[in-house]
């Protein structure tokens, strides 16, 4: 069997597996809305933590990341990594916690349908909405790119990154579009295992094949030995840009509306916090190899230079049994295709929910299924669209997306632990922290940003602006606030 | 221990954290423990097992109370 003949048979058996689970989830998941959309309300925590964990890995980590350690060597551990491991467990209690069972209180099935709820406005609703597709659409758009540009090259190009990419979002809307949220949850499971117990064989046997750890750190020391150290006068190493880097990288996750749905699906406070105990293991687990593949892809293949991003299929073909090196790309597909699905099922989902209800169409349950489902395929349809055009890189569309996300954060804090915040607070909110950072982006060097990025003072003007804006602004009603936060 | 200890305890272990992860006053260093793990990257394992303890406290005594006194149980 050629090598193409059996890339073409794993991602047939893959696609027949994964399509398999949405069949079966299917049988369960049509009855209603809140089936639909968040699973019934009630994922266990095996489930949860594999699909919040699938959620968030994408082939940012599986990519990116090696690409990054390439470049800038073990500092990429800490830089993303560790306080990862201690702010997206923070976030779930802090906000996950609180907005999964305000949800429930106000059967909100969507991140923004739940603060148009709790503040008593349609109109934070539709921003919200707004802020949320602005920034999931590129998010969605590097995915389908770094899966496409995988899998054409994993079949030496006879695919082309443009069928590629078709094929993987066909795949993803046709389990996400059968199953919902079940679906995706329960294919997650499957994806989660596959991209994770992939990259803890890579890191051995890679190990292995270059000679050992301490030959495979002493080839990249030979390289450069800064790969090893933290140069504090490297880009995001400086003191001041690694602060900022951490508060994008530790509060980006929460305001993934994909990631909210997610934890709005969790059975219990319970299985949320069992969830929370396990993810910085599982963090290491997956970051230490992805970022040590990067560092000994320095010395094994010391002359990619812009081309830092292929040190990881490099490193898989090269320093692989052939037979595991098949599932390499299977593992970046897995991790892009587990983020795809929650995203596109979130999307449609907030679509319908806060942008074609508060419109005035009533729909019956069955029909509101129906149109959640139409609204995952022209989602699809818009990313696939985007991702033959769009130029920049799989890490710049990632960073813009998580800057972003981090200005929704002082809103979708406050809201869920301070009543008196008003829908004034979170409009002043959210127009004044995406304010401040689209200057920072146009200005670039020129913004007055004293040593940290503008998402930094992005962050701070949309916090205060929201108690501001809360004090100078009317409260919610009492009535709404009091359904909200449970009393009586 | 006492519900304002905890609290306590809980902002001290985080400020503590974010101390240790921004840190400015640590010199480089290109030297391995154990003969294969780079300094840096030995500091950063150590940090997230302190961060795991730490939300081990969280998880098993701050989240619950809070938990129970919201109806979120």
């Amino acid at each position: 069997m050629t090598a193409l003949q059996q890339v073409a048979l794993l991602v047939a058996i893959y696609f027949v597996v994964v399509g398999a689970i949405g069949v079966v989830a299917s049988r369960r998941s049509a009855r209603s809305p809140e089936e639909y959309f968040l699973a019934g309300r009630g994922l266990g925590t095996v489930v949860l933590f594999m699909a919040l964990f699938g959620t968030n890995c994408t082939s940012f980590v599986l990519i990116g990341i090696p690409g990054k350690a390439y470049d800038l060597g073990v500092g990429v551990f800490g830089l993303n990594a560790a306080i990862v491991a201690l702010g997206v467990p923070l976030s779930f209690w802090l906000i996950g916690s609180p907005a999964r069972t305000m949800a429930m209180r106000l059967s909100a099935l969507t991140p923004a349908e739940l603060y148009s709820k709790r503040l008593g406005s349609r109109r934070v609703g539709f921003l919200l909405f707004a802020f949320f597709t602005a920034y999931t659409i590129p998010y969605m758009v590097q995915g389908v790119k770094g899966a496409s540009l995988v899998l054409s090259q994993a079949s030496d190009g006879a695919l082309s990154p443009g069928w590629a990419g078709f094929g993987v979002l066909f795949v993803v809307l046709l389990y996400t579009s059968l199953g919902g949220m079940r679906g995706t949850a329960w294919t997650n499971v499957f994806q989660g295992a596959l991209f994770m117990l992939f990259m803890a064989f890579a890191f051995v046997f890679m190990a292995r094949s270059l000679g050992g750890f301490a030959a495979a750190m002493q080839g990249a020391a030979d390289v450069d030995p800064a790969l090893l150290e933290l140069d504090r006068t490297r880009g995001l190493f400086e003191p001041r840009k690694w602060a900022s880097w951490g508060l994008v990288i530790a509060t980006t996750v929460i305001a993934f509306p994909h990631m909210f749905a997610r934890l709005m699906a969790a059975g219990s406070d319970e299985i949320l916090r069992k969830v929370c105990r396990v993810y910085p293991i599982a963090l290491v687990v997956l970051w230490v190899p992805a970022v040590l593949i990067g560092v000994w892809g320095r010395g094994a293949f010391p002359d990619l230079g812009a081309d830092a991003d292929r040190v990881f299929q490099l490193m898989v073909a090269e320093h692989m049994p052939p037979a595991l090196a098949a599932f390499g790309f299977l593992a970046v597909l897995a991790a892009v295709m587990s983020t795809l699905d929650a995203q596109i099922l979130t999307l449609s989902s907030m679509l319908l929910r806060d942008v074609l209800e508060p419109l005035g169409r009533e729909l019956d349950p069955r029909t509101e299924v129906a149109v959640g489902r139409g609204f995952a395929w022209v989602i699809a349809a818009v990313v696939f669209g985007l991702s033959l055009v769009w130029g920049e890189s799989v890490f710049d569309i990632s960073r813009k997306s998580f800057e972003g996300y981090t200005t929704l954060v002082p809103t979708l804090f406050l809201a869920l632990r301070w009543r008196r915040f008003s829908a004034g607070g979170a409009f002043a909110s959210l127009v004044t922290g995406n304010a401040i950072l689209a200057c920072g982006w146009t200005l670039g060097a020129r913004f007055p940003s004293f040593g940290f990025l503008p998402v930094f003072w992005a962050f701070v003007g949309a916090t205060l602006a929201a108690w501001f804006g809360s004090i100078l602004t009317p409260p919610a009603d009492e009535a709404a606030v009091a359904r909200a936060f449970g009393d009586g | 221990m006492g519900r304002r200890l905890q609290h306590a305890c809980a902002w001290l272990g985080f400020v503590g954290l974010l101390f240790l992860h921004v840190d400015a006053w640590r010199a480089p260093s290109d030297t391995f423990r154990f003969g294969w793990l780079p300094d840096e990257l030995g500091y950063r394992l150590v940090w997230v097992l302190l961060a795991w303890l730490y939300l081990l406290f969280v998880c098993g005594v701050i989240w619950p109370r809070e938990s129970r006194r919201g109806g979120r149980e």
